[in-house]
């Protein structure tokens, strides 16, 4: 590859000049779409179209609302994974034989042992925060609502259920 | 000038540019984006340097990951929205304090390091080298980010119970 061979004498140039033309050619693209458009369609000013179009619904409110709690675990999570995953990429080239490029393969058996041993117990750490968070239902979905006072969600539900059962029980005897 | 030259005066320029504009804002959702903006600009300044895996790092970690977290939590927060952020003089001052220390620092470092611009002195300094530096030198540093992250996951978990009564 003539650009990657470019890149250890040039810095970075040769990789920035490509991404500067993906990006030009990018833009140049979109823009000759909607420039072409402009030209050929008709010009029927409405208010009616500058309108947010939700679906063919009328908007209600601002979007800018607060949005659920609930997200900002998930985001967390996916932060979290996202490290993990630029941490992975490294150690996969070591674990691929990379790192020590001509060992012979006692060598290369040795570094993969080692190197799975390093990674299972970095993902091993992480993933008993991730069984803590899906055990004690910080990700479930509809959780929230039904609160952590009763201790677990199904004692919430129960309660909820118990109580049905009781109205239901007094209505009865009422009539 | 080099063309090396000339992009990295027009990257430092752009992320400058979003830098700016990320302070001088007072809506914090254009803050938010004006952080993108700087951020994957350092990025693009990280491959100028032909260090490719730290700009796809920056890229993913920073203005993919953190960036979310941030509007994310800007979303979560009722009335971010509305409010204009603004500075207290006694804020600016704080913040001007620590930016000149952070200023001196670097311009130090520069001028101690000054020399001879070298390019990656050795040029096949790639992810390879970085991996069997991070299970052999860094072992213990690289198994502690994982007690970081778990404590980020605790931490997150902590941050959405609801209050108790």
């Amino acid at each position: 590859m003539p650009l990657l061979a470019s890149l250890d004498t040039e810095g970075g140039t040769q990789l920035l000049q490509a991404l500067g033309i993906f990006a030009l050619a990018g833009f140049l693209m979109a823009f000759a779409v909607l420039l072409f458009g402009k030209f050929l369609r008709p010009r029927l000013p409405h208010p009616e179209k500058n309108r947010a179009y939700e679906c063919g619904e009328e908007a209600v409110g601002t979007g800018w609302v607060q949005f659920d709690l609930r997200f900002y675990v998930v985001a967390l999570v996916f932060l979290v994974f996202d490290v993990e995953i630029a941490l992975f990429y490294p150690w996969a080239v070591v674990f691929g034989g990379g790192g020590a490029p001509g060992a012979s393969s006692e060598v290369l058996k040795e570094i993969r042992w080692a190197a799975l041993w390093d990674m299972l117990f970095f993902f091993g750490v992480i993933v008993v925060g991730f069984l803590y968070l899906w055990r004690f239902g910080y990700l479930d979905w509809v959780r929230a609502f039904s609160g952590r006072q009763q201790g677990s969600e199904l004692g919430a539900q129960d309660s909820v259920i118990e109580r049905q059962t009781k109205l239901e029980a007094a209505g009865t005897a009422s009539e | 000038m080099t063309g090396e030259a000339i992009a990295f005066y027009l990257l430092a320029a752009v992320v400058t540019a979003f830098a700016l504009g990320c302070v001088l804002a007072s809506n914090i959702v254009r803050m938010a984006l004006c952080l993108l903006g700087t951020l994957g600009g350092v990025a693009l300044l990280y491959f100028l340097m032909a260090a490719n895996f730290l700009g796809a790092i920056q890229l993913i970690v920073y203005a993919g990951g953190t960036l979310i977290v941030i509007v994310f939590g800007v979303m979560l927060t009722s009335r971010a929205y509305g409010t204009k952020l603004r500075v207290r003089p006694l804020e600016m001052i704080g913040a001007a304090v620590v930016t000149l220390a952070l200023l001196a620092g670097l311009t130090a470092i520069l001028v101690r390091t000054a020399g001879p611009v070298v390019s990656p002195s050795t040029p096949d300094f790639g992810v390879a080298q970085i991996g069997t530096e991070l299970l052999s030198t860094y072992l213990v540093p690289f198994e502690v980010i994982s007690v970081l992250l778990l404590a980020v996951m605790i931490g997150a978990a902590y941050l959405v119970q609801p209050e108790k009564k």
